[in-house]
């Protein structure tokens, strides 16, 4: 197709005047705003997802690159089309599609901008958190693609953390969604893979944000200090101190005269560095956090500190923030703005280096970033004309960044990689590494033509497997159960065992507590207990070749989570991985082993005044590695205050099925630099690779926590104050509606109502007292009775056999556990209904239901085609309802997901690309239960017959 | 595939434009001065592309297109002055043409970008190699060389307009078609309403009504401008009177013309220069503290005479001096206090800010403040206040379609503060928001913001006269 025919292609999609071919129209789409050029071949300007499709499809066919673009603010050329092509400009997709206040959650097109989403958040009294500096112009499709940050992400967390779905055109045209505007989703999470994927592994078109209440109170702190080394070391001081503010942003004095030139806000220009800080929160003790800080700061040597008195001084310091980078225009025409990221400690160490690597290169260095972060931003300053200038800026840029990964940072923090940093990738990943990026790539963009030639070094050659015996015809239709590998099964145990005794040592290997490692109804042929990370790979290695079916296990503690395996031969116990192998309590970062116990990791991390919020069921057995790998159904009853795993998670380490392993992240908050690959493992059962280790967020502990309970005949009657809550400023941690029977505290007698609500709030003592006070005001409104407080023992006390209630290690016979997703403004109407069949059904039942979130859980009792029936029924209401236990026994072909989510295709390519030979935990995820479902209806019964004989122990 | 902005490639410019930055570049020879007949080179590489600009600008607001952001028109205009793109390349005609010279950009740009200066001279640049219509070249020979280069001739034009409207001729024209057949139906509606009686500078001296004691009066010379001195005698009216209520003696200084700013905004730069030499002498003569304008797009160019003229030799510096006296009316308002009136007017007023006064001048503060003196008025801010309306000089009448976009969004921003006046600020603004008003039948006055003020002043005449005479009754 010649360059007409294309442009009359696509004028036939979007219309003439949305199709731009000329040279000089062209000429102003070749930039972004970071420093390279490159000319598309035509612009068009498409208005909705079905003319993006139809795009896409166009550009599939013709096999023309396919590059999409916001507004063009990006740092990286992240949007600029590198081999030409389609440049798919979204600026004309801004419908805001639904602001929903109750449930704290907007729809929004992708080319809708970030502050016009603030801003009409803001009309409900809510806020979307992401606030990159480019915000009154950059959109939102451009901010996921970049997993943009801003400086209040220090206490917010970054776009992943606010994006809970997508719509998405993938290369081939296909619309999918991801994700759930629920509080959860099944499946792989593509949603965490999309953001931060530069557009590379497929278009988004419109986005499902997670909105927060604006804070009720805010203070701004102006701290001065003689040098950058003083301001970074006062930084690392109140971390340390378990304060975490909103934003603590760094200006060098360089940026605070060009930015004080430009807005007039008063910084000061006489300063070695400012610090920008804030906090915000429920209003009581807020001023005494604000003075904490400033001690803290004087204590570093700061000068003036000065307080914001009024909102439009509030307003014109953080103008003079964001305007920071534009500013730098007044010192030189080009930069080459940085944003690598490093461990907080680390930051005067890098920021001595920067200013050194100035001197030496004789150019300009101006610094203003989010210090609370690590996420530095060294913004090179030159002209683009002087050829000399540019190369020793291109040095400074790469010496900066070598720096920040040898003191175990990344190269990108929240502007990608674009074009900018691809080469700097090879600083901070392996062959391996990078080819596991590649299988996603794949798995999304098979003919890679979205975005080609970004994010992977430009002289990346994706590697060969490792796996030694290529994979038969017979594999790819079979799933693995190749003749050769039937021979290897038939094998026997005792074989087995020796074979794995040789790879990991005899002590390691055991074929008699298989009981311990059962997966529903079936018991493991051997248990091995890998050592290392090594032996983990050299048994999945042998694994993969044998084709012999592998469960990795943690503590076992979702023992009845998810469909019937197809084999299971091997269970993969991490349990001796369980070293903590490196904490930063001025980083709120933990690096662990996949076995340590969520219990364990506490007690170690009390001792430093920090915690890692997760609240999973059966803390004192569960692993964190099984934790992410569980995902959704063992997310914690505070994730109000403190985000999921999902949230939580920095990095993992990860053996796939053929031994390679490769690592995804490092010990700093903020990382786009290549496809998120942990997020990926959240929530995979470890359907996708074995994880061996992780790096977490931390939180400083509380100062001190309570709750407030009270009696209510009916959830309904609870309601009003679960509304009134979700409607206001307070911050609970966590908002449940229990059954009586559930009640952890003596006013479980005091009343004969059924049900009770319980309101958690963490934090400052008098934050903590007033809102208890208020909420149990507001149950007093609405007739709530034995109100009670439970104070921070008692609920310490308690608190596990609420996290309990939802555990997967153990069912009882006719025992079944449902968790059912609604609309958090639903639970309420969503549980008298679910209770009422059950009583007109005869079955027995227990719920919890996180009243904040929309997540119910229901523990039944009852014959298996009265809940199955009722269980089709619910399903059709509410479609992500699942089966997260049944007894054994029961119909191994029940379905336990619901409905499969629309992208489940890409999920597939997933699951065939990582593990081919469907050895990991096959059957048991949603992804490889479909498959094998798809398996099952499409084989012939010879292999049916064949599959039966192999799983005969 | 990708190009290099770094290196230009060969010129294609039929002008030769690959010249280093500042030389002359001179396809036209018309203007001569090389600093001005092209975007200055150092003037746009202070844009970093950092696109911080592109939500405030109107024209991007509405196509969501980048050859209409300014981000973009400076792009172009670069890629003129480097030689990568011919100044008759279409984008770069169309944007200089399509941008309204709002300035919001410039307001909002981080960088200190000199946009104004960048786009009169990429205008200019463009006007130069156009290739005209026969009737667009009479029609700007009319305005610019002819029609507003005295004021004589203005007053002339506007007698015959005033006949026209008072006559019937108007409704008449109206009524059967004409203007619908001669394509000028939009254009026409766009004429102001002209007074009855026109204010001529004669020189007139105007004492102030109250004095400190202890200080001599501030005396204040009022520039009286061409439209406004036809079409906006009321704004004289109460420029004069709110100044003298204020303590300030008002002169009209003889001699003076059209700012200019009509012309610079068309590209005409040896015209506008012309008209600023004559405007200094005139006003310079008044021998007054202050130069006050009433009209936010006069009162931005007579404090631009000074870069107007910085390569005259003979005005420069008188040009900037000039410049450095000149106040809007609402900015000596409120340096002014401004004395409070003491009668109430209890009207709901919103305001539209005009471009030239929030962003060519960054007054934003004081037009709100002359109106909160006000006891008794409710103020009322309207959505996207400082966004163009759409009037621009000529651009209501160069591009239709898109000023009538502006000024849509901008009345339904008005109407949904139900407010019943609008306060503004500027000749062109007033002219278009009362068109669109009345367009649309909205039961709305549109004021200038000293109008608003003086109203209340005069309501403090009359409470003190109908005292006067209750006492006299009595």
């Amino acid at each position: 197709m010649n360059h007409a025919h294309l442009v009359h292609a696509l004028q036939a999609i979007v219309g003439a005047d949305a199709v731009l071919a000329t040279p000089d129209a062209k000429l102003v789409y070749t930039y972004d705003a970071s420093f390279d050029v490159h000319m598309p071949d035509v612009v068009a300007l498409p208005t909705t997802t079905a003319q993006v499709s139809q795009i896409a499809q166009l550009a599939a066919k013709e096999r023309i690159p396919l590059v999409a673009r916001g507004a063009g603010t990006g740092l990286s050329g992240g949007a600029l089309p590198l081999h030409g092509g389609i440049l798919l400009v979204l600026t004309r997709m801004r419908t805001i599609r639904s602001v929903d206040a109750g449930n704290r959650r907007a729809v929004v097109e992708a080319g809708v901008v970030n502050q016009q989403l603030v801003t009409a958040a803001n009309q409900v009294g809510l806020t979307y958190a992401p606030d990159p500096g480019s915000g009154r112009t950059s959109t939102i499709g451009g901010n996921i693609a970049s997993n943009a940050g801003g400086p209040h992400c220090l206490a917010h967390g970054v776009t992943l953390n606010h994006v809970v779905g997508l719509t998405v055109v993938l290369s081939d045209g296909a619309v999918v969604q991801t994700g759930s505007a629920l509080a959860d989703a099944y499946g792989y999470d593509l949603t965490g893979v999309l953001v931060g994927a530069e557009g590379t592994l497929g278009i988004v078109t419109e986005a499902t944000v997670q909105l927060m209440p604006q804070a009720e109170a805010v203070r701004t702190l102006l701290v001065a200090f003689p040098t950058i080394e003083d301001a970074s070391a006062a930084v690392s001081a109140v971390i340390a101190a378990g304060i975490v503010p909103t934003a603590m942003e760094m200006m060098d004095g360089k940026v605070c005269r060009a930015v004080e030139a430009a807005v007039h806000a008063g910084y000061p220009t006489d300063v070695g560095g400012v610090l920008l800080i804030e906090v915000e929160s429920v209003a009581d003790g807020l001023d005494a956090v604000m003075a904490r800080i400033a001690d803290i700061c004087r204590a570093h040597r700061a000068g003036e500190v000065r307080r914001a008195t009024t909102a439009a001084e509030r307003a014109a310091l953080w103008l003079g923030r964001k305007s920071a980078l534009g500013a730098m225009g007044r010192i030189a025409p080009s930069y080459f703005l940085e944003d690598g990221v490093v461990p907080r400690h680390r930051l005067p160490e890098v920021m001595a280096f920067v200013e050194e690597a100035a001197t030496r290169h004789q150019l300009p260095i101006g610094n203003f970033f989010h210090a609370g972060d690590g996420n530095i931003h060294p913004t090179i300053l030159f002209d683009r004309r002087n050829q000399d200038a540019v190369a020793r800026a291109q040095l400074a840029a790469t010496e900066i960044l070598e720096k920040c990964v040898e003191v175990g940072g990344v190269v990108s923090g929240e502007h990608g990689i674009g074009t900018e940093k691809q080469n700097y990738m090879a600083l901070l990943y392996t062959q391996d590494d990078l080819d596991a990026m590649w299988e996603v790539k794949l798995s999304f963009d098979p003919a890679a033509q979205l975005n080609p030639g970004k994010i992977f070094p430009r002289f990346y050659q994706p590697g060969a497997p490792a796996n030694h015996l290529p994979p038969t015809p017979a594999d790819a239709a079979h799933n693995g159960h190749s003749p050769a590998v039937i021979l290897h099964k038939m094998r026997s145990d005792d074989a087995l065992a020796t074979a794995f005794a040789r790879l990991v040592g005899a002590d390691a290997v055991a074929t008699t507590d298989a009981a311990a490692y059962a997966v529903g109804d079936r018991q493991p042929r051997l248990v091995v207990r890998p050592g290392s990370v090594e032996e983990t790979a050299a048994v999945l290695r042998y694994a993969n070749e044998q084709r012999l079916h592998v469960t990795p296990v943690g503590g076992n503690t979702c023992r009845h989570l998810g469909g019937a395996l197809a084999g299971y031969d091997l269970a993969l116990s991490l349990e001796r991985l369980h070293a903590i192998e490196a904490h930063y309590p001025s980083d709120l970062t933990l690096a662990v082993q996949a076995g340590a116990t969520l219990a364990a990791v506490n007690a170690a991390l009390a001792t430093t005044g920090q915690m890692l919020p997760l609240d999973a069921p059966l803390a004192g057995r569960a692993t964190l590695g099984g934790i992410v790998a569980a995902g959704a159904p063992v997310t914690g009853l505070r994730r109000l205050a403190y985000g999921t795993a999902r949230d939580l998670l920095l990095g993992v380490q990860v053996v796939r099925a053929d031994g390679r392993s490769f690592r995804r992240g490092r010990m700093v908050v903020k990382n786009v630099a290549g496809y998120d690959l942990a997020r990926l493992q959240y929530g995979a059962l470890g359907a996708l690779g074995v994880l061996t280790a992780l790096i977490f967020k931390l939180q400083p502990l509380p100062e001190t926590s309570a709750a407030v309970i009270a009696a209510f005949a009916t959830p309904q009657d609870a309601d009003g104050v679960v509304q009134r809550l979700l409607r206001s400023r307070l911050q609970p941690a966590a908002v449940l509606l229990l059954d009586a029977a559930l009640d952890p505290t003596p006013s479980a007698a005091q009343s004969l109502r059924r049900w009770r609500l319980l309101v958690r709030f963490d934090g400052r003592s008098a934050a903590v007292e007033r809102q208890v006070n208020e909420v149990a005001a507001w149950m007093q409104d609405a007739n709530g009775a034995a109100i009670a407080t439970i104070e921070a023992h008692a609920l310490e006390a308690c608190w596990p056999m609420l996290t309990d209630f939802s555990q997967m290690a153990a069912c009882g016979a006719q025992e079944w556990l449902l968790r059912v997703n609604v609309r958090a403004v639903d639970t309420a109407a969503a549980l008298t209904e679910l209770t009422a069949a059950c009583a007109t059904d005869g079955l027995g039942v227990t719920t919890l239901a996180d009243a904040a979130s929309g997540v119910i859980w229901l523990r039944l009792t009852g014959a298996e085609t009265r809940v199955t029936q009722r269980l089709a029924h619910w399903r059709r209401r509410w479609p992500q309802t699942i089966v997260a236990a049944a007894p054994n026994g029961c119909d191994a072909s029940l379905d336990r997901w619901g409905a499969a989510p629309s992208a489940l295709t890409v999920m597939q390519r997933l699951k065939q690309r990582f593990d081919p030979h469907g050895i990991l935990n096959y059957g048991r995820d949603l992804v490889s239960a479909s498959l094998l479902h798809a398996d099952a209806q499409t084989t012939t019964p010879a292999h049916m017959t064949g599959m039966e004989v192999l799983h005969v122990n | 595939m990708s190009t290099s902005v770094a290196t230009p490639t060969s010129a294609a410019s039929p002008a030769g434009a690959a010249s280093p930055a500042g030389a002359a570049t001179d396809f036209h020879g018309l203007l001569h001065l090389a600093d001005t007949s092209a975007p200055n080179a150092a003037l746009y590489d202070a844009c970093v592309r950092c696109g911080l600009c592109l939500e405030s600008c109107p024209t991007y607001s509405l196509l969501h297109l980048e050859p209409a952001s300014p981000r973009g028109r400076i792009a172009l205009m670069r890629a003129v002055g480097e030689g990568q793109l011919a100044p008759t390349a279409p984008s770069f005609l169309a944007q200089m043409d399509l941008c309204l010279g709002c300035l919001a950009c410039q307001a909002v740009c981080p960088s200190g970008v000199e946009y104004g200066h960048l786009h009169e001279a990429g205008r200019a640049q463009a006007a130069a190699v156009r290739q005209k219509s026969a009737l667009r070249r009479v029609i700007e020979w009319t305005v610019f060389q002819w029609l507003f280069v005295s004021l004589g001739r203005v007053r002339l034009f506007a007698r015959s307009l005033w006949l026209y409207q008072r006559s019937g001729l108007q409704w008449l024209a109206r009524r059967l078609g004409v203007l619908r057949l001669l394509g000028m139906e939009g254009a026409e509606q766009l004429l102001p309403r002209i007074d009855d009686r026109f204010v001529i500078a004669d020189g007139s001296v105007y004492p102030p009504l109250w004095t400190a004691a202890e200080q001599s009066p501030r005396r204040v010379a009022l520039l009286t401008g061409c439209v406004q001195s036809v079409a906006f005698a009321a704004v004289h009216a109460a420029t004069i009177h709110a100044l003298r209520v204020n303590g300030c003696e008002v002169v009209l200084p003889r001699g003076q013309e059209c700012c200019g700013a009509l012309h610079q905004h068309g590209g005409e730069l040896a015209r506008a220069r012309e008209l600023a030499r004559r405007n200094i002498d005139a006003l310079e003569a008044a021998h007054a503290d202050v130069i006050v304008v009433n009209a936010a797009g006069c009162s931005h160019h007579v404090k631009e005479y000074g870069h107007l003229l910085r390569d005259d030799p003979l005005y420069a510096e008188r040009a900037a001096a000039l410049a450095a006296r000149t106040r809007d009316i609402t900015e000596l308002l409120a340096e002014l206090g401004p004395r409070p009136p003491q009668s109430s007017l209890p009207w709901r007023v919103t305001y539209q800010e005009p471009c030239h006064l929030a962003h060519g001048q960054k007054i934003t503060s004081q037009p709100r403040r002359v109106l909160a003196a006000i006891p008794g008025l409710d103020f009322v801010e309207m959505a996207e206040s400082s966004m163009c309306c759409g009037s621009a000089g000529t651009y209501n009448i160069l591009q239709p379609e898109m000023a009538a976009q502006l000024l849509a969004r901008k009345l339904d921003h008005s109407a949904a503060t139900r407010a019943e006046v609008i306060a503004s600020a500027n000749t062109g603004c007033m002219i278009q928001m009362r068109a669109g008003v009345a367009q649309r039948g909205m039961p709305v006055r549109v004021l200038h913001v000293v109008e608003i003020l003086d109203a209340a002043y005069r309501l403090d005449e009359q409470g003190v006269s109908a005292r006067a005479s209750t006492l006299t009754s009595s």
